[in-house]
């Protein structure tokens, strides 16, 4: 079943009938997720695993209202980002507040799969280019890659516009693809790109 | 005149490189269309050096990072907090809180669902009963159907109803005033006539119904085992009796099943039956359509159809008791369960148990107004 359909069928369940197995299984599948994002924010592990752990009780507190809920995903990584950044107005002596400003630890982690011959060296250096993206970037890359959102979707969790989700992830894309650029030998150098 | 055109196509150029790279992010996103995906693989045949540098970012987009892990541990963790918070608000919720420290807690979480599940449809058990007794439309009209007829009419606000066969409906002559309430035992199509100011609410023995302009079907027999409604257009406001705090939407094409059986609700079974055996209070579901594009099947009756989707020999016989106005005799249990599927344009009684017979495995005896089925 599609990620998207399989979360309404567990909502549906876990509000209809307080279904825990059903619970569990929505756990499963958007925890991790919501602990990168999470994570991202505070750059605390310990605490973004509290914040998960308490994005999903307040689910199970809501569960009576839960079928209004338009869109579950986007409502839970809501209720992530806003203990986030409550989490760091309570913690941090000077405390910055907009996702801009914050500095975001990189999680996003790709793996050289079976059909990518990319050496350690490579890599590092794509790594690193993802590391170095400005905060809002990786957080958006971050959500669309890793958590399959929809652009729109992506935007509405970030109070951002549409454009500015593929703007950023325009961004990102050409940060990749610099550090990867060594693998292909120049032949000529025609443009470089802004 | 030359430089001008160096430069318009310098822009061209770098426009194209723009939009390949918006293209490819919409790809990688899953949000490009058929065209969008025509589009970026034209302009990539023609840029083979941005093409290789879309292809090392899809390579590195679509590797991901390692996905599965054990989420035991981290859940039980998770469950643990759960049960102290709501420990805090329900003192309930205590009595299932483990004593031992080293409890296998997803045993003791299922448990607690169970247990959680049980105790909110609890405290409401008592009011079904008086639910019932209490009958306040009964002081104004009422129109019922037997078994074997069925009946159309139209309510003061302009409310067309369908009552089907053996059902009845009724409404106080406060009705209009200030809300539209009716009552309703068995079946019935509503298409309810559009008036924000009063709304219309239908009252059932295990389910309120609160419609917001709609037209849509309940079927609530007392001697079936569930009270059904499915939404055609609109959209409706259910509330279950058991439990006032659940209120469920349903949006076109839906179909709620809920259990009108509370027996489940008694303590002693509770202990006994482990989760898996509780009974489904609730379902969710689709409307059917027996043929694509056709009328939901649920709704059919309305047009003369008697329709039988999946439905076991039992549920079959209460269907022709009502729609033919006779009694049938199911002997032998191992009968009972088989299912049957089809729709029948008005056809009689006996054309009806003919075609059933011939895919099922029985023999029947039509006696004056009842039929025997039998192995």
């Amino acid at each position: 079943m599609e990620k998207r359909e399989l979360i309404s069928e567990l909502q549906k369940k876990i509000a209809l009938c307080d279904d825990m197995a059903a619970y569990r299984t929505l756990y499963d599948t958007l925890h991790r997720e919501l602990f990168l994002f999470s994570s991202s924010i505070i750059k605390s592990r310990e605490a973004a695993e509290e914040i998960v752990s308490d994005v999903f009780i307040k689910l199970w507190k809501t569960r009576n209202e839960l079928l209004a809920i338009e869109n579950l995903t986007v409502f839970l990584y809501t209720i992530a980002k806003n203990l986030s950044i409550n989490h760091i107005t309570r913690n941090y002596k000077y405390p910055r507040v907009s996702l801009d400003t914050i500095e975001v630890e990189n999680i996003s982690n790709f793996d050289n799969g079976e059909e990518l011959l990319i050496t350690a060296e490579l890599a590092k250096r794509i790594q690193q280019a993802i590391d170095s993206l400005p905060s809002q970037c990786k957080i958006i890359f971050q959500l669309v890659r890793e958590g399959g959102l929809k652009h729109k979707e992506a935007a509405s969790i970030l109070n951002v516009s549409e454009f500015t989700v593929r703007n950023q992830l325009v961004i990102a894309a050409k940060k990749i693809a610099a550090a990867a650029e060594l693998k292909v030998p120049p032949v000529r150098s025609r443009s470089k790109l802004p | 005149m030359g430089s001008i055109s160096v430069s318009y196509c310098y822009r061209l150029f770098r426009m194209d490189k723009e939009k390949i790279w918006h293209l490819l992010i919409l790809k990688l996103s899953g949000e490009a269309s058929g065209a969008e995906l025509d589009e970026l693989n034209e302009l990539l045949r023609q840029d083979p050096e941005l093409a290789a540098q879309a292809a090392s970012v899809e390579s590195v987009w679509r590797g991901k990072g390692p996905v599965a892990e054990n989420t035991d541990e981290l859940f039980n963790r998770h469950l643990q907090r759960l049960s102290d918070d709501t420990a805090e608000n329900t003192p309930f919720y205590q009595d299932f809180r483990p004593r031992r420290r080293g409890m296998r807690w997803l045993v003791a979480a299922t448990a607690v669902a169970a247990c959680l599940a049980l105790v909110f449809f609890l405290p409401w058990s008592g009011s079904i009963r008086s639910e019932k007794k209490s009958a306040p439309l009964a002081s104004g009209n009422s129109v019922s159907t037997k078994n074997g007829s069925k009946s159309k009419l139209q309510l003061p606000d302009g409310t067309q109803v369908w009552l089907n066969s053996g059902s009845n409906i009724s409404y106080e002559s406060a009705f209009g005033d200030a809300t539209r309430q009716v009552r309703l035992t068995g079946e019935a199509f509503f298409d309810v006539a559009k008036d924000n100011a009063r709304p219309f609410i239908i009252h059932t023995a295990t389910v309120d119904i609160k419609v917001l302009g709609t037209a849509f079907n309940v079927r609530s027999y007392p001697e079936e085992k569930a009270t059904e409604t499915s939404l055609i257009r609109g959209a409706v406001e259910i509330t279950l009796k058991a439990n006032t705090d659940k209120k469920i939407f349903l949006k076109p094409n839906e179909k709620l099943i809920v259990s009108n059986d509370s027996s489940w609700l008694e303590k002693d079974s509770v202990r006994k039956d482990d989760t898996r055996k509780k009974p489904t209070v609730m379902t969710l579901t689709q409307v059917h359509h027996l043929d694509k594009d056709s009328v939901a099947s649920e709704v059919l009756w309305t047009k003369n159809k008697l329709v039988f989707d999946g439905e076991t020999l039992g549920e079959v016989a209460l269907k022709l008791e009502r729609w033919y106005g006779v009694r049938v005799i199911i002997q032998g249990d191992e009968l009972k369960n088989t299912e049957y599927t089809g729709v029948f344009n008005d056809d009689n009684l006996t054309d009806v148990l003919y075609a059933l017979q011939l895919s099922g495995n029985f023999k029947y005896v039509v006696r004056k107004n009842e039929v025997i089925i039998r192995p």
